[in-house]
């Protein structure tokens, strides 16, 4: 009887353990590749976790008002994300965003969610910037003050939050 | 009941034309403007205060002169298409996306030839917004005449409306393509007057450049509605005409010496 408790506790911590690998895979760690311009910086355009949630929602309405009225100044836009994002070989050469392990890749793989815009756009900056830069125009945002580092997203907003201050 | 049927029902083109406009301020709302010190994209939506377009004239484009294709191409990215692998070149050339093409007319009366370049003549009635059953094609406010690739299925049905020949059908999975000029299979696509270039500032179109920077200044690009603009000025000045003034489409490209 005494066995069976002991088993049927060891058995519910291991379940909770693994759950908790699972989700801290889900959304603990940041998935922002090392060299890219977002591992330079503190956090997106928004908050991680409202990016992480909402980024579709905020591209397809944008997309709308690009595409019908012309407006392209707008805080979000699918080039500022491939631009910020993206990664680059050792000769400098962009990655293509939702390659595999790259930005795009890594959650939808998990989330197992088929994505569509780069039938169409992009998946590097092209023509490539000229001044090996990509994306300049968020130039405002906050900067994590280390150089080469890898990037943290979200863990100078959440920093209290497990997980988020650590990649595998 | 011949006049009947043969007149332009434009009531019918103008209640569709509201209908996109209702579509259009639906999205507005909410709109976030961010300012950037620097570059200029368009923080305001596009208006109707003026109205894109351009005056072709076929007298100084030379026959056999190809820049303006040639920089159209390399503007959107065209330059940038491969022949699937296994398909013959002659099907190829036929079905590959072509936003300006430079034809040749002759007068069978008197043999006069006249060249001229001929893409989407963004018409102020446009049939290929009457016939898409998406919505996808639509008319800006500024009167540019664009395929939301978002909303294409793919029918073409608009390929079939337009009189000018003007839209390609991307038929195959586009490998590379530039970042201001998304393009996927499975839409229809034409000639955008350079609308990236629209939304930068910028001041004309790729054709209308690379025929100035040839010599022949046969393409001048404008403000239709500014009777100030470079544009307003020439057509006020010399004879012009559209193709197919026989529809009532008032496009905005114009041709003069045809």
């Amino acid at each position: 009887m005494a066995n069976a408790a002991v088993r049927g506790s060891l058995l519910s911590v291991g379940l909770a353990g693994a759950l908790c690998a699972l989700a801290a895979q889900a959304a603990g760690d940041s998935h922002v590749v090392p060299g890219s311009r977002a591992a330079t910086l503190k956090h997106c355009v928004a908050p991680t976790p409202f990016m992480r949630r909402k980024h579709m929602e905020l591209i397809l309405h944008q997309r709308d008002i690009t595409v019908h009225t012309g407006v392209r100044s707008t805080k979000y836009s699918i080039n500022d994300c491939v631009a910020c994002h993206v990664s680059y070989t050792a000769e400098h050469n962009p990655i293509p965003i939702n390659g595999e392990g790259q930005f795009c890749d890594t959650c939808h793989e998990y989330a197992a969610v088929h994505l569509d815009c780069f039938e169409c756009h992009a998946t590097v900056p092209v023509p490539a910037p000229k001044n090996g830069v990509a994306g300049d125009r968020h130039s405002g945002l906050a900067r994590e003050p280390l150089p080469g580092s890898v990037a943290l997203m979200g863990s100078a907003l959440h920093p209290e939050v497990p997980g988020e201050g650590k990649r595998p | 009941m011949k006049e009947t049927s043969e007149r332009i029902d434009q009531e019918r083109r103008a209640f569709i034309g509201t209908a996109a406009g209702v579509a259009a301020a639906t999205v507005a709302p909410g709109v976030l403007l961010y300012t950037v010190a620097g570059a200029q994209p368009r923080s305001e939506p596009a208006t109707g205060a003026v109205r894109w377009g351009m005056l072709i004239d076929t007298a100084k484009c030379a026959d056999g002169c190809t820049a303006c294709v040639t920089a159209c191409d390399e503007e959107n990215g065209l330059n940038l298409q491969q022949k699937p692998e296994g398909e013959s070149q002659e099907k190829w050339e036929r079905q590959k996306s072509v936003w300006i093409r430079k034809v040749q007319v002759r007068d069978n009366l008197s043999g006069r030839i006249s060249n001229l370049p001929l893409m989407c003549q963004h018409c102020e009635h446009p049939p290929c917004v009457d016939v898409c059953p998406t919505g996808a094609s639509f008319k800006r406010a500024d009167g540019i005449v664009l395929v939301d690739r978002h909303t294409c299925i793919g029918c073409r049905y608009c390929m079939m409306a337009c009189p000018y020949k003007a839209r390609s059908f991307i038929h195959e999975r586009v490998e590379h393509k530039l970042s201001l000029v998304p393009r996927g299979k499975g839409c229809v696509e034409s000639c955008t007057l350079c609308v990236q270039r629209r939304d930068l500032g910028e001041a004309s179109t790729a054709c209308a450049d690379a025929c100035a920077r040839e010599g022949h200044k046969a393409i001048v690009f404008g403000d239709l509605k500014d009777p100030e603009s470079p544009l307003s000025r020439l057509l006020a000045s010399m004879p012009s005409r559209q193709i197919r003034e026989d529809l009532a489409l008032n496009t905005g490209v114009r041709y003069s010496n045809v």
